[in-house]
């Protein structure tokens, strides 16, 4: 099988579906002539004309308030909003809007839309904010990440094909990175965890960009003969819960890794699933969140490693539960 | 919410008692002044009335636990009342304990030991309780391993007791009498004095004829007139009175002489209060009156010392001499044998003596040799020569 990066992989997405389906269309801010800031929408503009792929004025909730009456109309609009930041603009079109179509309209409308969003990780204090618990917590709302090529294809034409709205939400970190990719259009179900790594010892739930992180956490430690299993849910809405049950009842640990603060983070969320599951009486151990601690990601790159999780904190925290016998 | 049932204070200074037994079982009905159950203390087991009518609800402590003086034992009330913890926040707090008192009780029970989740539902599943498991993960929590080492340590002595009745069946069938209540408070005090005192007994005989004679007038049981004549010889020789709490010796000013008898129950330890300070009459009429409550289980404990030395009576057994166990943290105990005829030398000549060895053990930690002979010899003295008690 062929490679292809991430941003490269979610393009192709938007290329094939865009084919198959003449109701879906992309809008966003230096998307359509510029082919995106992080050229996910390259090349669409000559393919698919101005009509389909449409530079929008920097205006969120605009942009945001077009697609959810488009998708309420029966098109399937795609929106970029470029910063996970900006996105605060448009809660309301998506929260009060697009969320509750198919129950106000009692299941005679809904809005199917994509709001494909991302964050910078190592960047500035406006652009590097992980916010996806604040859609979690709204009913209505399916929210997607991605960690790698492969999921990056496969769940967003899932997403462009779901009937409700889905917030899909990059990396930066994770646009350049390679992986294998089918050439013909394929989708990855939502609500389904993949388990990159088995082990018997220790859980590790880690999405997006913290994938990768807890991958090489967890290959440091098995060289301490720590067996680390990383579960990477791919979708926090619908979450694979029976997955990480499943894997907490077999190692009794678990390790939650998020870059998203963790005071009301969706790894508490998670945390509580399992105490709730079956699971609790497997638990030999607190469960531990590796998360940011709290504060505004800097833009100094020295204030990074305390402000954002990595593998040395993830390594960190599976030794602390593995302490308890 | 229903009444608390709660530990009475029986005696001064009591901190803890032990509920010995429940006569009811949640669910039956209680009058209120109804004995309702057993306690142990330092002193003596002690009905204790039900303070109120209805149901008995819930026991939260169960027979063979210790509580703290004002603990919440359970609940009489309506069927049906929610009682405990989910009613009031009252005894959230958990037992009302003396100034200083020891956490006890509830305090190691199974839901307040750290321990993981996991290790919770093994020790469950297996049936151990958490408070008999010691902790090795962080901050004393109990580990799923140290669950698991519990059951392995159990399997195997469980093998060893197969092996054992194996052996006990093949030479004749036993009976096996669980060792709890009054029973267990004995092993435990016996053991912890055989395991900290450094004991010797030392025994004279005692010519009881002039006892025996004065018998005749005042109707005084043997025991009565040791009594008295042990309280005269403690204040000649205060060290037997006296008790060892860690680095100092405690020099009790009061003689309270406690007589062990043996109730229906076991074990039991009256208290003569002040026996030094009261005449021999006084005291046997004290004695008599305690020896019929204890049989009754009627015994008012309220104002009653701790004593600080002991008598016990082997001889009305038949026994002629003993070594009686030290009753901590005492540091004296006198063991009286039996009164009997016997040839004795008196001035050159053999007649017959009412004689009865006394064997007194004390704890050499604390009392020197001289001191306790000194001490049985003015027992004997005042014995032989009943006048002194006067």
């Amino acid at each position: 099988m062929r490679t292809l990066r991430y941003n490269q992989a979610l393009c192709e997405a938007l290329r094939q579906e865009m084919d198959r389906d003449e109701r879906v269309f992309v809008l966003g801010e230096d998307i359509a002539r510029h082919g995106g800031v992080y050229r996910v929408t390259e090349g669409l503009l000559e393919r698919f004309g101005p009509e389909r792929v449409i530079d929008t004025p920097i205006s969120e909730s605009g942009i945001v308030g077009l697609a959810v009456g488009a998708a309420l109309l029966g098109m399937r609009p795609v929106v970029e909003i470029q910063f996970m930041d900006l996105i605060t603009i448009a809660m309301d079109q998506i929260v009060n809007s697009a969320a509750k179509a198919r129950f106000v309209h009692d299941g005679a409308l809904h809005a199917p839309l994509v709001v494909r969003t991302m964050n910078l990780g190592k960047g500035t204090v406006y652009s590097s904010q992980e916010l996806e618990a604040w859609f979690t917590h709204v009913p209505g709302l399916k929210v997607v990440m991605p960690s790698d090529p492969y999921d990056a294809k496969g769940l967003l034409i899932s997403a462009i094909r779901d009937p409700d709205p889905v917030i899909f939400i990059e990396h930066k970190a994770l646009y350049r990175i390679e992986g294998e990719v089918e050439e013909e259009a394929y989708t990855v179900p939502l609500g389904q965890a993949k388990l990159p790594r088995e082990g018997d010892d220790v859980t590790v739930v880690a999405w997006s960009s913290m994938v990768g992180v807890a991958e090489a956490a967890a290959d440091s430690l098995a060289d301490e003969g720590i067996g680390v299993e990383v579960i990477d849910p791919r979708t926090l809405v619908p979450f694979d819960r029976e997955r990480v049950v499943a894997s907490v009842c077999k190692t009794g640990r678990l390790v939650i890794v998020h870059q998203a603060v963790r005071r009301g983070g969706f790894g508490a969320e998670v945390a509580a699933a399992v105490t709730e599951s079956e699971a609790f009486g497997y638990l030999m151990a607190p469960i531990r969140r590796v998360a940011n601690p709290g504060v505004p990601v800097p833009k100094s790159g020295a204030l990074h490693p305390p402000a954002l999780p990595g593998e040395a904190d993830v390594i960190g925290a599976v030794r602390d539960v593995m302490a308890y016998g | 919410m229903g009444t608390p049932i709660k530990m009475p204070r029986l005696s001064k200074g009591m901190e803890t008692g032990t509920v010995l037994e429940w006569l009811k079982a949640p669910g039956e009905e209680v009058r209120e002044g109804e004995p309702l159950f057993h306690v142990l203390t330092e002193k003596a087991d002690v009905e204790v009335q039900a303070p109120g009518s209805g149901t008995l609800l819930q026991v939260a402590v169960p027979a063979g636990e210790e509580a703290g003086v004002g603990a919440v034992l359970g609940w009489v009330g309506e069927p049906g009342e929610v009682v405990g913890a989910a009613a009031s926040g009252e005894v959230k707090e958990g037992p009302e304990r003396p100034a200083g008192g020891k956490e006890r009780s509830k305090a190691g029970s199974d839901e307040r030991r750290k321990a993981s989740p996991v290790a919770r539902r093994l020790a469950s599943e297996h049936g151990l309780r958490l408070a008999a498991i010691e902790g090795s993960g962080p901050q004393g929590m109990i580990t799923k391993s140290d669950v698991e080492e519990a059951v392995r340590i159990r399997e195997e002595s469980a093998l060893g007791v197969e092996a054992e009745d194996e052996r006990q069946e093949q030479q004749d069938q036993v009976e096996r009498i669980p060792l709890k209540g009054i029973r267990r408070v004995m092993a435990e005090r016996m053991a912890l004095s055989k395991r900290t005192a450094a004991d010797v007994t030392t025994v004279v005989d005692v010519d009881m004829g002039a006892v025996q004679a004065l018998r005749e007038h005042v109707a005084v049981t043997y025991t009565s007139a040791v009594v008295k004549a042990a309280s005269l010889g403690l204040r000649k020789h205060p060290i037997l009175n006296a008790t060892l709490d860690e680095e100092e010796i405690v020099l009790h000013k009061g003689i309270h002489v406690g007589v062990a008898v043996d109730s229906a129950r076991g074990l039991t330890v009256l208290t003569i209060a002040d026996a030094d300070q009261k005449s021999l009459r006084q005291i046997d009429d004290e004695l008599q009156g305690l020896v019929e409550a204890a049989k009754r289980g009627t015994l008012q404990l309220e104002e009653v010392e701790t004593p600080t030395f002991t008598v016990t009576n082997s001889g009305v057994l038949g026994s002629l001499m003993f070594t009686p166990i030290i009753n901590p943290p005492q540091s004296g105990i006198l063991g009286m044998g039996k009164v009997q005829e016997t040839p004795v030398v008196r001035d050159g000549e053999i007649v017959v003596g009412v004689v009865m060895y006394l064997c007194l053990t004390y704890d050499h930690r604390i009392v020197e040799g001289a001191e306790a002979v000194g001490f049985l010899q003015a027992v004997k003295g005042c014995l032989e020569d009943p006048v002194r008690m006067m």
